[in-house]
């Protein structure tokens, strides 16, 4: 700092009395915290929400103001975003280190416990320091001459997603939905128990389709459970190229390669088959079918050889592995990961709205207000599964919070591309 | 090209490596960088040729993130000193590219095809290649604020080192903020919410408020020689490889459901 010694208070106020600033407001969370117990999970909702947000955007264009400038220009000063980075970084340090408590599950009665330790993002503290971020965010966007548009651009977008995300929560609705085939559904498990929603699914079909399923050696005895771990191999073959383009054809083999002391060749695959007795499998398109393969093995130090067809096995056949003599090994298959799971549903909303289409994995349906994901499936009837689990979110600021994604996001690439051709600031 | 002719490119581009930076040092500049250079060059046509026989971007595993870091920190090694003339730069991207090959060396991992549906997606590559781009940037930001600070502190005119380490957190933070925006917006199409405050997050989080705080301190002018700054930098990327490599050993852990 300068030679010359500042008074502390004196206006513009600097790093030390923002520091204080930050820590008195942290302080007067935890005396909140203390009081009147954590900030509940949909507070504040629609519209206290709102009208929070009209305070805030009249706080920070207030700097504009020249009767009150001298002292709301602390709101767009660097030290004050300092600190308030600084404090914030220490409670996500926090959250990073001690685990956090799902919101709705009652935290321990001791002392850290009541001042929401173990719940941060709901705590008071975290709360204020929250909103004190929103104000110093919209004052500095608010005074932000146009020349710095990359960081212009960077604190908008920021400010429209950190209020979309932080004031928006309380509005935020979900919930898990499992749909028998066939079967209609409206009634979806939320954090506050069973809910109707103004939507009903019907699912037509459920589709999963597998990888090919490797090889593993495993040990007999600790490995008794099957299916197996995935690491409780040494090495594994993975039969897939050869095997998911090649029809299955006896003689040649299809894939090998070295698994511990035994050299293994894939002699036929079928990625959908059935037993038939005397442990042989044939290949076999239904429901409930399995993988099986046609499997050699050599021992490359004894010379003794094995042959067997191998199943991961499902919900309903066992599955089969391949006995190596004496050994305490055994081959087996492992049980296939899946490749892609579908299903193909019927929506209908109140307002007499239908619509037939898939859902999957990373690819939501939008019906209505809602947002419909893929959940889940019955995982030990595998391809079997006879309902499909689906997860429903609607969150009525997720336009806004979009909006800033994108200014933010046009902020980044300012600030890389201003660098990579050289411009210093 | 399978994970086995690794053994053989992996050596070949520590080599070309070793030679690139000793040819440098001993005043052969144009013949060093071009030797770096082929190194990187020969990573990347193993990468690409990876890519292809997985017929999926190999970015899943600890050990195929590891390939793009060593492709992209020689990478940047050698555009910086072709730029800055750094050699500390283009030794230091060497060597953290040589070691991340040494660790696939002695670590292969099982290499399967196969990628969970949850990771098909379009913001898979970008999310991850930002993330590695960013990482070598704030590297060598860190690598830079150490020199700067073991440096004579009187010094009081901006140096080349100065700007190099503006630029680098400017261009790093950037793009660590276009990594976790990608990642964000894939996580509202695959789990539903664009932030759940789960570990990884909440240390990105964390990784984001250091490299903030040094941006932020760095532009007031008058903070321009704030050692907190230049310390936020080392610290900043320690943050960003508990985030990366660490979180599997924290308490934290078991609620991820970013741990493979
Ligand atoms: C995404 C996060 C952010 C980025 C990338 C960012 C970036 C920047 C940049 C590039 C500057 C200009 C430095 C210069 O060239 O002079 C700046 C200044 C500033 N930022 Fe941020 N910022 C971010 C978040 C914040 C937050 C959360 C706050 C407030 C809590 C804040 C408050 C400020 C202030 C007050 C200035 C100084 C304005 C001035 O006096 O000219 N920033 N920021």
């Amino acid at each position: 700092m300068s030679s010359k010694a500042r008074r502390v208070w004196s206006i513009p106020w600097g790093y030390r009395e923002s520091l204080v600033i930050v820590l008195a407001v942290a302080v007067g969370g935890l005396v909140a915290q203390l009081l009147i117990g954590p900030r509940p999970g949909d507070w504040p909702s629609w519209p206290t929400n709102l009208y929070i947000l009209a305070v805030i955007v009249i706080l920070a264009a207030a700097t504009k103001l020249s009767r009150w400038s001298r002292f709301l220009s602390f709101f767009y000063s660097l030290p004050l975003a300092v600190a308030l980075m600084g404090a914030i970084g220490f409670l996500a340090l926090v959250m990073g280190l001690v685990p956090q408590l799902a919101l709705g599950t009652a935290p321990p009665e001791s002392l850290w416990g009541r001042l929401g330790l173990f719940q941060v993002t709901s705590s008071w503290p975290f709360s204020f320091l929250y909103l004190l971020t929103l104000v110093a965010l919209g004052a500095t966007v608010f005074r932000w001459p146009r020349k710095k548009w990359a960081a212009f651009l960077n604190h908008l977008g920021l400010w429209l997603l950190l209020s979309a995300a932080g004031l928006g929560a309380g509005d935020r609705e979900r919930g898990v939905m499992r749909v028998r085939e066939g079967a209609l559904e409206w009634r979806a498990m939320t954090s506050k128990g069973v809910k109707e929603l103004d939507l009903a699914i019907r699912l037509d079909d459920f589709i999963l389709e597998e990888y090919p399923a490797r090889l593993a050696l495993v040990d007999a005895h600790s490995g008794q459970a099957l299916p197996m771990e995935k690491d409780s191999l040494a090495f594994s073959i993975d039969p897939s190229l050869t095997l998911s383009l090649s029809p299955s054809h006896l003689g040649s083999s299809l894939a090998s390669g070295r698994i511990g002391d035994y050299f293994v060749e894939v002699l036929q695959f079928f990625s959908k088959a059935a037993p038939m007795g005397e442990g042989k499998f044939i290949r076999a398109i239904y429901q409930g079918s399995v993988q099986a393969a046609l499997v050699r093995a050599k021992n490359s130090l004894s010379g003794e050889s094995f042959e067997g067809w191998l199943t991961p096995g499902n919900s309903t056949f066992p599955p089969n592995p391949l006995r190596l003599g004496k050994s305490n090994q055994i081959l087996a298959m492992v049980r296939p990961e899946p490749r892609l799971f579908v299903s193909k549903v019927k929506i209908y909303t109140k307002q007499g709205q239908e619509i037939e289409s898939t859902i999957l994995v990373n690819h939501p349906l939008r019906a209505g207000s809602w947002l419909i994901y893929q959940y889940d499936y019955d995982t030990a009837a595998g391809q079997a599964s006879s309902w499909s689990g689906f997860e429903l979110t609607r969150d009525p600021w997720l336009d806004l919070a979009y909006v800033g994604f994108i200014l933010w996001g046009l902020g980044c690439l300012g600030l890389v591309l201003r660098n990579a051709k050289g411009k210093s600031s | 090209m399978s994970w086995q002719w690794h053994n053989w490119l992996g050596p070949v581009s520590i080599v070309l490596w070793f030679l690139g930076v000793l040819a440098v040092a001993f005043g052969r500049r144009k013949l060093g960088v071009g030797l770096i250079f082929f190194g990187t060059v020969v990573t990347a046509i193993f990468i690409a040729g990876l890519w292809i026989h997985l017929e999926r971007p190999p970015l899943k595993t600890m050990g195929e993130t590891r390939l793009w870091y060593a492709f992209l920190l020689s990478l940047a090694g050698v555009l910086a000193y072709r730029r800055w003339s750094y050699l500390w730069l283009l030794i230091f991207s060497a060597t953290v590219s040589a070691v991340f090959v040494i660790i696939n060396l002695a670590r292969p991992e099982i290499h399967s095809k196969t990628l969970p549906p949850a990771l098909q997606s379009f913001y898979f590559v970008p999310h991850v290649v930002l993330y590695m781009l960013a990482y070598s940037l704030l590297a060598a930001a860190a690598v830079g604020a150490v020199m700067r600070l073991s440096s004579s502190r009187d010094n009081l005119s901006p140096t080349g080192l100065d700007n190099l380490i503006q630029h680098a957190i400017r261009a790093g933070l950037g793009l660590i903020m276009l990594g976790l925006i990608t990642g964000a917006l894939w996580a509202k199409e695959a789990w539903g919410h664009y932030w759940s405050w789960d570990p990884k997050e909440t240390w990105a989080l964390v990784t984001l408020a250091a490299y903030l705080i040094s941006l932020h301190l760095a532009a007031d002018p008058r903070k321009k020689r704030s050692s907190l700054a230049m310390i936020l930098l080392p610290l900043g990327f320690l943050f960003l490889m508990i985030t990366w490599l660490g979180l599997t050993y924290l308490p934290t852990a078991p609620t991820s459901v970013h741990v493979y």
